[in-house]
């Protein structure tokens, strides 16, 4: 692969890596968010709190990711 | 307009869904090491949200079942008498099955109800669907959000609840939960709260009943209610938990 495409791929890596970022921040959020306000089950409670959790952790590690491609990025060995 | 919550739901495991077929993609398109690993573990926790969520959508289809709420018996042991003050503690998970056993046992009587921890409309409807009337019961000082608004300024302001519960002019006033003050008040000003509240009831001649769920984190604020208010109520176990 030419540089100039392995460049294109990074730039799509992390288009799609922002593209998920911006899924569980904001449409997921806003929904487990919704249901969280509108509920009275401590079933459904507890359980979206344990998902809010995760989205927090996947949100970490997408953000760990998009700093690692982006530093191959700069050193043009990705 | 009212919230569904199976639409709310099926929309969150779309999300889910989508989430988990993006990552397989990027899995597919991408060899480096790192972002391999990277990637593989956000799937893996997008694949437990997933069954989480297909876990909440079956619950939730359980507890559609109408009965299920309406199993629920009355509270025993209210005492009612002017200035009487009562303090329900339950179980996070048998909180609403508890609210709904004291208004059972409440049924007809004039009520203001304070509600600090849900909406009145998301109230209002699940204890609708409980079948137990809410003739006579006044969700005191609600805003479209709830009793205290969402902001942390609103939920500092226990004059305001004072002055809406006094306002409300009814002889029994349900506090629910008083464990979400306890989230934006320190436990000094609680204290001061509720026995104004309890010294209120006694010169008013209403009667208090406080909800709370046991935390352990709210084991002071637990102790010193106890303290405060005289009389506790009784629920039979709830039959869903």
């Amino acid at each position: 692969m030419t540089l100039a495409g392995a460049r294109m791929d990074k730039q799509k890596l992390l288009e799609r890596l922002n593209e998920a970022l911006v899924k569980i921040e904001v449409d997921i959020k806003l929904i487990v968010g919704s249901i969280l306000d509108n509920t009275t089950d401590q079933k459904i409670v507890k359980t979206l709190k344990k998902l809010q959790d995760g989205n927090a952790n996947q949100t970490k590690e997408l953000q760990k990711l998009t700093k690692y491609v982006l530093g191959e990025v700069d050193k043009n060995e990705f | 307009m009212s919230f569904d919550l199976a639409k709310a739901l099926k929309e969150l495991q779309e999300q889910e869904k989508t989430m988990e077929k993006l990552y397989s993609e990027l899995l597919k398109e991408n060899n480096d090491e790192e972002v391999v690993k990277g990637l593989r573990s956000i799937r893996r926790e997008g694949r437990k949200h997933l069954k989480l969520v297909q876990e909440l959508i079956n619950h939730d289809e359980k507890m559609k079942s109408p009965e299920v709420f309406s199993k629920v018996e009355p509270a025993e042991e209210i005492v009612l008498n002017q200035g009487a003050t009562n303090l329900l503690v339950t179980k996070p998970a048998n909180w609403f099955p508890g609210v709904l056993s004291v208004l059972k046992a409440l049924e007809g009587k004039q009520i203001a109800y304070v509600a600090l921890n849900k909406s009145a409309d998301t109230l209002k409807s699940k204890i609708k669907e409980a079948g137990i009337s809410l003739d006579g019961v006044k969700f005191v000082g609600t805003s479209k959000k709830n009793f205290m608004g969402k902001s942390e300024e609103a939920s500092k302001n226990l004059p305001t609840i004072c002055k809406a519960v006094s306002d409300a002019k009814k002889p029994i006033v349900i506090f629910d939960h008083v464990a979400s003050l306890a989230n934006y008040n320190p436990l000094e000003s609680l204290a001061c709260f509720i026995k104004s509240m309890t010294e209120a009831a006694a010169q008013e001649g209403f009667v208090v009943i406080f909800v709370t769920t046991e935390k352990p984190a709210q084991k002071l604020l637990i102790e010193l209610m106890k303290s405060l208010i005289h009389n506790t109520i009784k629920t039979k176990k709830a039959p869903i938990v």
